[in-house]
């Protein structure tokens, strides 16, 4: 390691440093500094309150688009969290917990056929649904 | 022989037995109503704090939690009575404030403080794996300035009353919690609503801060001493920790291996890496991770006390600017806050080396 002290080592520091300024400067004019946050407009682009989301959600649910549904789903959590926190009065309740639970097993086991989006959007509701500090 | 083992854990087995009962102890607040894989997160925590001091306005993540009040307080307390409590600061107040405002920043990308690393991959988490593999390579790279004669100014011995202001603070507000005030925000749902009873809370955070002042428990401390130092007394404590974790959470069934369903995460692997990696490289030069800062500021380290308050300002700023990472992944906000890191911690790296000059 003694090639990286003393000169090597401040050059490569810098070299380090340029490179995550650079990255940075990239990540800041991506136009993705946008506060909102979780894609609350939805599967459809557009800003949509959760009440809303969660009748699209029934309604592709019973014609049988699980891929849609589950997007509608999110963009509902996304606007109201308290749809899949357990203590609250807006908790979808443990059937859609279940629900959820089976779109997972069902979609990894193949039983479900759904878009790319399905397994993303079911694991995001089980994520947010069983934890987390925010 | 055993009071000298607690009282003065310097053996692998001390640290060992130490670093097992943080385990257990994190993985029991758990158990007792924290959020998934937060027995423990100095990080998580700091944020709510934040937010029932009304330093942010995020409902959801506002809570005075007891275990940070009582980190300070342990600390302090062990501290005192050992006779380590010594007043000491000024190296370098303003680059521990803005490290401090850093390394919070970049756990809150991950989602979890360095000791959250340990709980998350406890859990089955390959994103807190990861994270784990990130915050490693972190301190082995710091390592190669340690050795270049990395260091700050020697901290300046100051007035006993100037060590007292933060434990006061912390007991004061320990007190008002207790007692129900309403001048503290609290959420009613979310993270900061999930919580265990508060008397275990604060017990535990007691805990927590006296144990880690007389073990120095740090997880990024005890990878540096093993990388440095050749050093693994420090290091039985970490993996002690993990493996009491590990274990307590197979035997209660919360162990559960996964690369996309793990509570309260993202599934960015590169961000979760390059996050903590910024996170071990910069507590390595700013002398701790979050919980270690909270320890030696509770200890009467001044610097330390920047440096969480540091921490502070950059919960509110991380909520305010859409920072922190949630279960949809990480933000544009998030990535350019660890790119910043980077180059704040490189360019200090860079500069206070051996011959060069000591920023302060």
């Amino acid at each position: 390691m003694e090639i990286l002290s003393g000169r090597n080592l401040t050059v490569l520091a810098l070299a380090l440093a340029a490179l995550a300024a650079a990255s940075a400067v990239r990540v800041a004019v991506s136009g993705d500094l946008r506060v909102a946050g979780e894609g609350a407009a939805g599967p459809a682009g557009e800003a949509v309150s959760a009440g809303r989301r969660l009748v699209l959600a029934g309604a592709a649910e019973s014609s049988g688009d699980v891929t849609a549904a589950l997007a509608h789903y999110r963009a509902a959590v996304a606007v109201e969290p308290r749809l899949v926190e357990r203590g609250s009065p807006e908790f979808l309740g443990t059937e859609f917990e279940d629900k959820v639970n089976a779109w997972i097993s069902g979609l990894k086991g193949g039983k479900i056929r759904g878009g790319p989006t399905a397994l993303p959007d079911a694991s995001y509701l089980f994520r947010r649904m069983y934890g987390g500090c925010g | 022989m055993i009071r000298r083992m607690f009282a003065y854990p310097d053996t692998a087995l001390a640290l060992a037995l130490f670093g097992g009962l943080f385990g257990v102890a994190a993985i029991l607040l758990t158990a007792l109503g924290n959020p998934a894989a937060t027995g423990l997160c100095a990080s998580c925590f700091l944020v709510n704090v934040a937010g029932a001091l009304h330093l942010h306005a995020k409902a959801s993540q506002s809570y005075l939690r007891p275990e940070i009040l009582g980190i300070v307080l342990g600390a302090f307390f062990a501290a005192f009575s050992s006779r380590e409590h010594r007043v000491r600061g000024f190296a370098s107040p303003v680059v521990h404030f803005i490290g401090g405002a850093f390394l919070l920043l970049g756990c809150e990308v991950f989602i979890g403080c360095p000791i959250k690393v340990l709980l998350r991959t406890a859990g089955g988490g390959a994103v807190g794996l990861a994270g784990l593999a990130g915050l490693g390579s972190g301190v082995v790279f710091s390592t190669l300035f340690l050795r270049d004669g990395f260091g700050f100014r020697t901290k300046a011995v100051l007035p006993e009353a100037a060590g007292l202001v933060l434990p006061a603070a912390a007991f004061l507000l320990l007190l008002g919690a207790s007692m129900g005030s309403d001048l503290f925000a609290a959420a009613d749902f979310g993270g900061g609503a999930n919580h265990a009873p508060f008397a275990a809370s604060a017990a535990a955070g007691l805990f927590f801060g006296a144990a880690g002042q007389r073990s120095r428990f740090c997880v990024t401390g005890s990878i540096r001493n093993a990388a440095l130092l050749r050093d693994f007394r420090e290091g039985a404590g970490t993996v002690a920790f993990l493996l009491a974790a590990l274990l307590l959470n197979a035997l209660l069934g919360k162990f559960s291996p996964t690369v996309t369903l793990e509570p309260g995460a993202h599934t960015d692997f590169l961000w979760a890496f390059l996050a903590m990696a910024m996170v071990g490289f910069g507590a390595i030069l700013v002398s701790g991770c979050p919980f270690r800062q909270l320890v030696l500021a509770g200890s009467g380290d001044l610097d330390a006390a920047a440096a969480v308050a540091g921490m502070l300002v950059a919960a509110s700023f991380s909520v305010a600017f859409g920072v922190g990472s949630s279960p949809a992944g990480v933000t544009g906000a998030g990535k350019l806050a660890v790119l910043s890191g980077w180059v704040f911690f490189l360019a200090l790296a860079a500069r206070n080396r051996k011959g060069g000059p000591q920023v302060g």
